[in-house]
């Protein structure tokens, strides 16, 4: 049985048709503005990881995306590409480094970085004329310091999961839950590997145990805006 | 500065990993929460997994399981009918299937340290999941699924790291070949919160029998009833 996520299916301007509120591609800075990402203070270090790293505690509510996203579907679609564009964008950054990895930290960068451009290729494609452009980033050395980028890989990954996992149960069309939970895992067994790669006892594997926790997206946002990576 | 967007709706949907524990400890919502799950059948879907699985008849299964296997095929592409207390027993009877399998693994005495003691962490995950999904069904109104029984092949270290990557992977397919059918949200999230945990245990076993961690690329991909049922008989005794 071949599967493949079908474009045709999971498209374009049919579920964005829904959307009487368009995100119109060329205000890329006042959309990121207005989602409230773009210009948090820059951090580094220990301060950036604190900032994404994921509360113990269990989301507060299901929250959406604000409405800058778009509406409805667009909207989370939106958003997940947001984060897919920062993690692409990561691990592109990580790649064009060199970094002195093991040999097992460089298949898990090689793996991340072919995957997140496809999910960032894909969304793309299925948002047609409504995706949001990409930000501009500045990882501030996180992924230009080997250290760095194996925590920070780390954080990225988990903070995937917590968001898809927590807009999964928004999404209306059967065809984009399909689509964004094939994502999700993905993103959940990246989280796994360089859990492991950075703590070889285990623990982090599965930070939350039997469950993972899914995010608001206003937690998730906050995050990421406290890192400082998203910059216009 | 860092404050969340002003602009954010909060719904005041519950969240799942409570969802998770409300359903096991506690029956006060539910009510709402039948309401939710809306049209889910009453009946036991144990009965259905093993039937499709041919365990018990031993002369005629080979056709009454393609049989059933057929009907589940036709009934998971528009799986309103079957209801997400199906869903949740099927989900059930897998990680049935996942905690005895560990638990052999563990008794066997096959790994040991590092290893080892993940062997155990997953072991416990699975039974935890088990747990959830029997309050979930419950929840629903249904009964939970029998627990099968399993017999796995346990020869050496390698071959049983190698047949746990194939039945975590399994298993993350096999949610995910169900998630679109979920109706109700609580189950959904539910079901994802379990999801995300096998496919982390399939990546990680994935580096340590050194195969690939996402076998099919940058989307996983899903597997339907037949599919899951069919590679799992040969595990049922």
């Amino acid at each position: 049985m071949s599967y493949q996520i079908n474009l045709d299916e999971v498209d374009v301007d049919c579920a964005v048709r829904e959307a009487a509120e368009e995100v119109s591609g060329d205000t890329r800075l006042s959309f990121l503005k207005k989602a409230g990402i773009a210009g948090g203070t820059a951090m580094s270090g220990g301060a950036v990881l604190s900032a994404l790293a994921p509360n113990a505690f269990a989301a507060s509510g299901h929250g959406r995306p604000p409405s800058s996203f778009g509406k409805g579907d667009v909207g989370i679609l939106n958003y997940a590409l947001t984060l897919e564009y920062l993690e692409a964008a990561f691990y592109n950054g990580a790649t064009a480094a060199n970094l002195p990895l093991s040999s097992q930290a460089q298949v898990f960068l090689k793996v991340v970085t072919k995957d997140e451009n496809a999910h960032v290729a894909f969304l793309k494609k299925a948002l047609g004329s409504k995706a949001a452009k990409e930000p501009k980033f500045n990882f501030k050395g996180a992924n230009t310091n080997a250290e760095m980028f194996l925590k920070t890989a780390q954080v990225l990954e988990n903070t995937g999961v917590h968001a898809y996992s927590g807009q999964a149960v928004n999404i209306k069309k059967g065809a984009y839950v399909k689509a964004a939970v094939s994502i999700l895992t993905i993103e959940a067994r990246h989280a796994s590997v360089i859990g492991l790669l950075n703590d070889p006892s285990g623990e982090m594997i599965a930070p939350d145990g039997a469950f993972d926790t899914p995010f608001t997206a206003a937690k998730v946002l906050a995050a990421v805006k406290g890192t400082g990576f998203i910059v216009g | 500065m860092s404050s969340p967007p002003s602009e954010q709706s909060e719904q005041p949907v519950p969240q799942p990993a409570g969802i998770v524990e409300r359903l096991v400890r506690d029956d006060s919502d539910r009510k709402k929460f039948l309401k939710m799950a809306g049209a889910a059948a009453g009946t036991s879907f144990g009965a259905f997994v093993l039937a499709a699985c041919g365990s018990s008849s031993k002369s005629s299964s080979s056709s009454s399981a393609t049989g059933t296997a057929a009907t589940a095929s036709t009934s998971t592409s528009s799986s309103k009918e079957m209801g997400d207390l199906a869903i949740v027993n099927y989900a059930l009877t897998l990680e049935y299937l996942e905690t005895e399998f560990y638990a052999k693994v563990v008794a066997s005495g096959l790994f040991n340290g590092k290893v080892g003691s993940l062997i155990k962490d997953f072991g416990r995950q699975e039974q935890t999941h088990v747990e959830a999904l029997k309050g979930t069904a419950e929840k629903l109104g249904g009964t939970p699924a029998a627990k099968p029984e399993g017999k796995f092949p346990i020869q050496s270290a390698s071959q049983v790291a190698q047949l746990a990557y194939t039945v975590e992977n399994l298993g993350a397919s096999a949610y995910l070949g169900q998630a679109a059918s979920i109706q109700s949200p609580e189950v959904l999230a539910a079901a994802l919160a379990i999801h995300t945990v096998e496919a982390r245990h399939a990546a990680t076993l994935g580096t340590l029998v050194k195969k690939p961690v996402t076998p099919n690329g940058a989307f996983a991909k899903p597997a339907d009833m037949p599919t899951v049922l069919a590679a799992v008989k040969p595990f049922l005794a």
